[in-house]
């Protein structure tokens, strides 16, 4: 016979106002299994938590039930009164007379019944209860950081500085990402350049991180504290240990006419090629489908020139495999081009924008590399046709962003400062240029963001139109916009001499297959999901694993930071501890019973089921059965509920519990 | 909402299976909003709509239950993913099945209330009851579970003892 | 040898078509039969509404189109159209009738009897390009419009909005184009394409079409083009009859005959020019066909 014990809560007299707590605590002694029950004023208060533990001891009680408030304002408390009285934690249980009962009801009578109602039934939850040990999972402390722009370098000089190891693995032959392509950032036109190189730098030297570029994630298995990643290093045709970086092969390369992807496609670079002077690492790459080399087998220039042979044709792509604890995920954004590929695009089509056929329409990225003083243009703003310095630029805004009816309805963020910023630039170059904007909204909310746009505005002459722009079409070497006016109610025409687009913020190429392969979820535009919008926006739902930048939506620099340090800060913490412990609240395999149908597996979202194979002494395979890894299952019971022959058990919410407290109704 | 003063002839039992991390704490809004409802609903908490067993229903019919509510987080918001996407398929077959075996499904109510929606939660509960109130007791698996006892043996004593000294 | 009978349509002229846009009406019928393709016309069909009855009741412009679609199921073979804003409304009421449960409902009340109108509303360019195709098309070509540079004006009804007509792309559509390669004519390049040419503001505000159709004429003369060519009997009836006060307007002299897709089409297979209705237009397309001889 179990000995339970119950304790009913006044809560002051937010409980007794409306229940009879002596009647219930009465009626609970009654209760077959019960061999203890009072009331109480303030069950959460010392006193009351000290009643509790004496009680324990007293009456030797095996199971304690607190009929108080919600579990999810107190269970902690009392099972931690508990366990201090040598009860095992998972043995208390709490009965929700206060939210669900006292304060929903008015009827004393009715509501007293209730309360019982409610400790009878969880006291047959109780006495079933079983004692749980909270499961403990090994942690291997290092860091996988994929995706080496600020968001990556952030969170891994982060994470290594804090004395963990971590490997940066970036799909490009150098770090950098989009902010090493910007020309000056908001709010206060750093050059941006200038803030990220030694941060590049530091990536390059530090003694914790270990850089894998022009390499991408193969496969990720294992879980939370205890991942295997395969990583891909593509043939670079150069050996890292010997290229000393010295430019040569690069400057005798004869294939020259490359467009540059670093500036957009405005420079030109060679067959083997560094993607921009500053690169991390400072070592070529051969673009094997641009190389003579490898097209037709004639040329080795580059490796005739290598002084100290680093040159090699030869080379295969390798396999690495990598142990981590953590993976902060920071991949980043594209940004969505007005090209006619409707089959690659959520958003259906810019016909009226000429399909990316007016060569003078770019792009805000494009116009980053023609105002960088890295870029193609020495930094000076000349439109890509003809070289010549535009004397009126549009930009509009909202390409992409915010149109439903075109596929995407997300407002991409970053694009109002950037413009406003764009503006400024052109009229910091262009002294009698004028710049004008299509927007629909100005949307400025962040430190100083307000007042650079209005800068833009009032100081730097931007004309700022509200109303979005119906057509651009070309008629004698300008830019024919045509577009509306919604303050004024007019129609609009200006002739530009170059057009920039801010085009939708989109998640990377690839994004949704790299979630497939770690097992973290994404939304429809293939943004990451974090595991709370407010509460937990840096942890994917998928333990371990954390999101950093705008590969879980359209990020601009600082938040940016602020998450790849927030990421950074999670797996610190994550290896704070050596070993990791975790609600044993988890599902559990009858092997005796279970058929191996492995329906399980199918409707787990964790993918915490595997398959295990029985075999006798003689090594003979008996059966295979399902297997749960109690570090992945997130305890959500479902494979439970599914099983055909009920041989998987969720620890804390039994069948046997469960029809228990059905048959006590 | 549900005046405490009305008398009723008949007070049905209403069983919730709720999910912990929206409806359950939807209730939980619902009473620190100090919202009011009626007292006939018991309310069981499971990780997740997931966890709930088609069994359970049945059970709790047959244990005296004139209605059940099913209830947990609105699809794509489910705490562990996707558990409600595979309660939402298992009780639309459920359903069917139910409803072939002779259950009137107006005492059977699925819902998604989120740990924002006490208001929801106090209006699906009162209707649900009221519902149900007007339907009267729910008979059939209450004699059918009298056959069953008539058939078996359950109440001889020492299963009764054996029962009680769990 | 007579080519093989092709598939048949029905077909449904809309009012603008046994009125101002007659010439339309004819060539159609023309070029149907130089392509030895069916098409009979849909018994005791009646106006759609077109412009003016959307704009007042919906109800009404529905249950109008509904009806005559419900009509047109008494022929054979999918419905073709020759006018665009016929097309653009047969199509609208086919797309809400599908999608809106309580809209159908009241157009069932409305008009009496179920809405039966799943029959494939087609336009005369659909037909000529994809069911016919463009290599059959290429193929029965007796006269090529060698030299003649043409602005296809599509308009913005034909291929908008973009879910409803399903005929092209909606902002950068190719179908004429397509087309009129294949007639042997030269498509220009230009800008204003898809633009609006004011439409039924024809008559009450006439300063309007004027405004939007010079635009359209300008362009297409800036792009080099000896003719428009039109899907729609309102905007032949803008740039055509309206050219000489929109020269005036402006000042400028455009003397750009506007064409029918179908006039110039049935001219390529051979028919006789005076079979088209060039004579019952304002811009006398015939000095400037006689001038590349191909008429």
């Amino acid at each position: 016979m179990s000995r339970i014990g119950v304790f009913v809560c006044h809560c002051g007299e937010n409980i007794s106002r409306t229940v009879d707590v002596e009647r219930v605590a009465g009626e609970a002694a009654q209760l077959p299994g019960v061999a203890y029950s009072c009331d109480y004023k303030y069950m959460c208060s010392d006193p009351g938590q000290n009643l509790l533990k004496k009680a324990l001891a007293e009456h030797n009680l095996d199971g304690v039930l607190v009929a108080a408030c919600s579990p999810r304002m107190h269970e902690k408390t009392f099972r931690k009164a508990a366990q201090s009285a040598g009860l095992n934690p998972y043995l208390c249980d709490m009965g929700n007379i206060r939210e669900h009962c006292s304060w929903v009801h008015e009827d004393r009578e009715a509501a007293t019944a209730k309360a019982s109602d409610i400790v009878k039934l969880m006291v047959e939850r109780v006495k079933r209860g079983k004692a749980l040990a909270p499961i403990t999972v090994p942690v291997t402390k290092r860091a996988l950081v994929i995706g080496g722009g600020i968001a990556g370098i952030q969170a891994a000089l982060d994470i290594a500085d804090a004395g963990k190891e971590v490997i940066l693995v970036e799909r490009e032959p150098s770090i950098g990402g989009h902010m090493a392509q910007l020309s000056e950032t908001f709010p206060t036109l750093d050059c941006s350049q200038c803030i990220m190189t030694p941060k590049m730098v530091d990536v390059a030297n530090h003694p914790n991180i270990t850089l894998y570029t022009y390499a991408e994630i193969e496969k990720v298995d294992g879980y939370i504290g205890n991942f295997q990643v395969t990583i891909r290093r593509k043939a670079r045709s150069v050996v890292e240990d010997k290229c000393t970086g010295c430019g040569v092969c690069t400057s005798k390369c004869p294939k020259k006419k490359i467009p540059n992807e670093f500036d957009q496609n405005l420079g030109m670079r060679s067959a083997i090629y560094v993607p921009f002077p500053q690169a991390v690492p400072n070592t070529p790459v051969i673009d094997r489908e641009n190389c003579t080399m490898f097209q037709s087998g004639k040329c080795g220039v580059c490796a005739k020139v290598c002084g100290p042979q680093a040159i090699d044709y030869e080379q295969q792509d390798t396999l690495v495999v990598e142990a981590v604890g953590a993976v902060v995920v920071a991949t980043g954004f594209k940004l969505y081009s007005i090209d006619r590929k409707p089959e690659e695009s959520p958003i259906k089509g810019y016909g009226e924008f000429g399909y990316g056929l007016i060569p003078d329409v770019i792009d805000g990225l494009t116009f980053e590399r023609l105002a960088s003083a890295s870029g193609p243009t020495g930094g000076k703003i000349l439109r890509p046709s003809d070289g010549k310095e535009p004397r009126q630029v549009v930009f509009i805004q909202c390409v992409g962003s915010r149109a439903r009816e075109k596929g995407i309805s997300y407002c991409s963020k970053i694009c109002c400062m950037y413009t406003a910023k764009h503006t400024m630039l052109y009229r910091h170059k262009v002294h009698d240029g004028q710049a004008y904007v299509f927007y629909m909204d100005a949307r400025t909310p962040g430190k100083g963001y307000d007042e650079f746009w209005r800068r833009a505005v009032e100081v730097e002459d931007a004309v700022y139109i509200r109303g979005m722009v119906s057509r651009l079409y070309q008629r004698d070497g300008k830019i024919v916009v045509m577009g509306s006016d919604t303050l004024v109610g007019v129609q609009v025409e200006i002739e530009a001499d170059l057009v920039v687009l801010a085009t939708a913020v989109q998640a990377q190429d690839g994004a949704d297959l790299l979630a497939q392969k770690l097992g973290i979820s994404y939304d429809k535009y293939n943004f990451y999901s974090e595991a709370h919008a407010k509460l937990k926006p840096v942890e994917c739902a998928t333990a371990g694993i954390y999101l950093a930048g705008a590969c879980q939506g359209p990020k601009d620099i600082p938040d940016t930071v602020s998450q790849a340090s927030a990421a950074a800060a999670k797996v610190i913490t994550l290896f704070s501890k050596d070993q990791l412990e975790r609600d044993p609240v988890v599902a559990k395999v009858n092997e005796k019973y279970c058929v191996g149908c492995l329906q399980c597996k199918k409707v787990c979202p964790y993918g915490a089921v595997e398959e295990k194979e029985i075999r006798d002494r003689q090594g003979n395979l008996v059966k295979v059965v399902a297997n749960v890894n109690a570090g992945v299952c997130g305890g959500c019971g479902t494979c439970q509920a599914t099983c055909p022959s009920k041989s998987v058990e969720l620890d804390g919410y039994t069948d046997e519990q469960i029809m228990a407290m059905i048959e006590a109704l | 909402m549900h005046s405490a003063e009305k008398k009723h002839d008949f007070e049905p039992k209403v069983v919730a299976f709720v999910c912990t991390w929206c409806t359950y704490a939807g209730a939980d809004l619902a009473g620190t909003s100090r919202m009011q409802y009626p007292p006939n609903v018991r309310v069981l908490k499971f990780p997740c709509t997931g966890r709930i067993d088609p069994v359970f229903i049945l059970r709790a019919f047959q244990k005296g239950a004139d209605g059940v509510l099913v209830s947990g987080c609105h699809p794509g918001d489910c705490h562990y993913m996707a558990g409600n996407f595979h309660a939402r398929r298992r009780f639309a077959a459920f359903r069917v099945l139910l409803g072939f075996v002779g259950v009137d499904l107006n005492r059977l109510q699925f819902s998604w209330v989120s740990a924002a929606e006490g208001g929801k939660w106090v209006e699906v509960v009162t209707e649900l009851t009221e519902r149900v109130r007007a339907m009267g007791p729910m008979r059939e698996f209450k004699e059918l579970e009298q056959e069953e006892q008539w058939s078996a043996t359950l109440t001889t004593p020492e299963l009764q003892q054996a029962y009680e000294s769990i | 040898m007579t080519p093989k009978k092709l598939k048949n349509y029905s077909y449904y002229p809309g009012c603008s078509l046994h009125a101002s846009g007659r010439e339309y009406d004819i060539s159609t019928r023309a070029l149907f039969k130089a392509l030895n393709i069916g098409l009979k016309e849909v018994p005791d069909w009646f106006c759609c509404g077109a412009t003016p009855a959307h704009n007042v009741d919906e109800l009404l412009s529905l249950s109008l189109c509904a009806k005559n679609l419900v009509l047109a199921e008494e022929v054979e073979g999918d419905l073709a159209v020759a006018c665009a804003a016929c097309f653009s409304r047969l199509k609208t009421t086919q797309h809400h009738l599908k999608v809106d449960d309580e809209k159908r409902a009241q157009v069932e009340k409305a008009i009496a009897g179920p809405a039966t109108i799943a029959k494939p509303v087609k336009h005369i360019l659909e037909i000529l390009v994809r069911d016919l195709g463009l290599a059959k098309l290429e193929e029965s070509v007796k006269k090529p419009l060698f030299g003649l540079k043409v602005a296809c004006y599509y308009g913005c009804l034909l291929t908008r909005p973009p879910e409803v007509p399903e005929l092209d792309d909606c902002e950068d559509p190719s179908i004429m184009e397509d087309l009129l390669r294949a007639l042997g004519a030269e498509p220009v390049s230009w800008s204003h394409r898809m633009e609006c040419c004011g439409a039924n503001f024809t008559l009450s505000r006439p300063d309007v079409v004027l405004h939007l159709s010079d635009a359209i004429l300008r362009s297409a003369q800036a792009a080099g083009a000896d003719c428009v060519m039109v899907a729609c009997p309102l905007c032949h009836g803008n740039l055509d009859i309206r050219q000489e006060a929109i020269e005036n307007r402006s000042q400028e002299k455009y003397d750009l005959p506007i064409f029918y897709i179908t006039q110039l089409a049935a001219l390529a297979m051979g028919v006789d020019d005076d079979k088209l209705g060039f004579d019952s237009v304002i811009v006398d397309p015939r000095p400037m066909l006689m001038d590349k001889e191909l008429i």
